[in-house]
């Protein structure tokens, strides 16, 4: 098995195993969810910095993906639409005058441990970056796209794509240390 | 949306970044049930949806046809009598014998000396559950030719457009009436009989005769416009008769030959809202709330 099921998005199916081969073959909307849900869920979770949140949108997405699967199965792998509606569902999301958050500096919801679990401090840190800032770096670093992909997931431009994934990544130094991301020198 | 970056696109450092957020995000723990409650939502989206489509589809019904009765009702009525406001009209669509005062209440009855007597009617195919368009006529005449199968009526006066010789089939639909009566059987018709017929013509085929009607002429109502006729304050109510051989009624400037009366003013009586007839007999005078009525027995 891949452990990361969104590596799989783009990989030949020669490259799988068949128990991965089996979400590429049977590609009804159920063996997608359970293949793929979590991947999405846990995206959305990076991006919302909420758990209940996150699976509350991956499910609206879904949902949404639902009523015309067979025409987006038909032109080919589905998990980056799929991706693509539940990035624009978080938006839209974000968007809404009223969405029942309450604001706080301290992200409510994180994984559980001691407080100086490194997941934990990079869950308060994450809370502390813009939402593009966060898109980006969700998206570049984690789903692995391209900066020319990131930007057109955002639509944005891909220098934008660049000074935000730049801007997010001084920021997560400034918050937990130089050993997060790339040196400066690196950076550039 | 191509996925992978190439391998130049990142450096070693963003691997620590990429492991740390694979590691936040493995948190997450399976969730078991997100089948059952995706396809739950989705099958809520879909009923939705169609409540809504199925929502504005009647909406859009309701407007349509509150479209269209609101034009229907605004419109005018293309029905009625030609021309002269004076003839007596009943003009719905309907092939049933016809009234005792009027031979054929579908159509406008043409009486002699009113111009444009004679009526035509299109009407819908829809209407009478036919196929195509479906031509009305109704005139008076004298018939010019007749057989088993056919009769021809010289229209007098002509019809509307001109046309003053009609030739219908007569089908074991054409009813016949005499005098308002309808007859069980086809009376004997005669070259100079003066008749009514209602002729039929389905989407420019041949025309059938829907009716004939003999004795047409008798009775016959004109409907005298309020301005011709002088309301005296006794009640009593003078018409102009002109001289000849008939009743000469004058309604709206045209000249309705009619019975045997002399020459002068026909002077009449209100009693109780019918008037009879006081001077030259055989004529009698119906005042209603839509004019005068004149009834010639001549």
């Amino acid at each position: 098995m891949i452990s990361d099921p969104t590596a799989t998005a783009d990989l030949e199916p020669a490259d799988l195993e068949p128990a991965d081969l089996d979400v590429h073959v049977d590609l009804g909307f159920e063996a997608f969810v359970r293949a793929r849900g979590d991947a999405l869920c846990r995206m959305a979770f990076l991006l919302l910095g909420d758990r209940h949140l996150a699976e509350d949108m991956t499910q609206t997405a879904l949902a949404k993906v639902a009523g015309r699967w067979d025409r987006i199965v038909a032109n080919g792998d589905p998990m980056p639409y799929v991706r693509t509606v539940l990035l624009r569902t978080v938006i839209a999301w974000r968007r809404r005058r009223w969405h029942g958050e309450i604001p706080t500096d301290v992200v409510p919801d994180g994984p559980t441990g001691p407080i100086d679990d490194p997941r934990h401090q990079l869950h308060r840190a994450l809370g502390q970056l813009t939402a593009r800032q966060r898109a980006v770096l969700v998206l570049r670093f984690y789903e692995d796209l391209s900066e020319a992909d990131t930007a057109r997931l955002l639509g944005c431009s891909v220098g934008t794509v660049k000074s935000q994934s730049a801007k997010a990544r001084a920021r997560l130094r400034e918050l937990l240390g130089p050993d997060i991301t790339l040196d400066p020198e690196e950076e550039r | 949306m191509s996925g992978f970056p190439a391998p130049h696109d990142l450096s070693p450092s963003d691997d620590a970044l990429r492991q740390r957020l694979g590691s936040l995000a493995a948190s997450v723990p399976h969730a078991p049930d997100r089948v059952a409650q995706v396809t739950m939502r989705a099958r809520r989206r879909r009923h939705h949806q169609v409540a809504v489509r199925s929502g504005a589809a009647v909406a859009c019904a309701a407007a349509v046809v509150g479209g269209l009765l609101f034009v229907r009702s605004v419109q005018p009525s293309s029905d009625g009598a030609v021309g002269a406001a004076t003839a007596t009209t009943a003009t719905t669509a309907t092939t049933e014998a016809p009234s005792a005062a009027v031979d054929c209440p579908d159509l406008p009855v043409p009486l002699p000396g009113v111009a444009a007597e004679a009526s035509t009617k299109v009407r819908d195919a829809a209407d009478a559950g036919d196929a195509g368009t479906v031509t009305q006529l109704k005139t008076i005449g004298t018939v010019t030719a007749v057989d088993d199968a056919s009769l021809t009526v010289s229209a007098d006066p002509p019809l509307p457009d001109g046309t003053t010789s009609i030739t219908a089939a007569i089908t074991d639909a054409t009813a016949f009436y005499d005098n308002g009566t309808m007859l069980a059987e086809r009376p004997a018709l005669a070259i100079g009989d003066r008749v009514v017929v209602g002729v039929e013509t389905l989407d420019g085929g041949e025309p059938t005769l829907e009716f004939v009607s003999l004795h047409a002429d008798d009775p016959r109502l004109v409907k005298v416009a309020d301005d011709e006729v002088v309301k005296a304050a006794d009640g009593s109510v003078s018409i102009h008769v002109g001289g000849g051989t008939g009743v000469d009624i004058d309604v709206d400037g045209t000249t309705v030959a009619g019975g045997a009366n002399g020459e002068g003013s026909l002077a009449v009586k209100v009693g109780d809202g019918k008037v009879t007839c006081v001077a030259g007999g055989g004529v009698s005078v119906q005042v209603g709330p839509d004019g005068v009525v004149v009834e010639t027995k001549g």
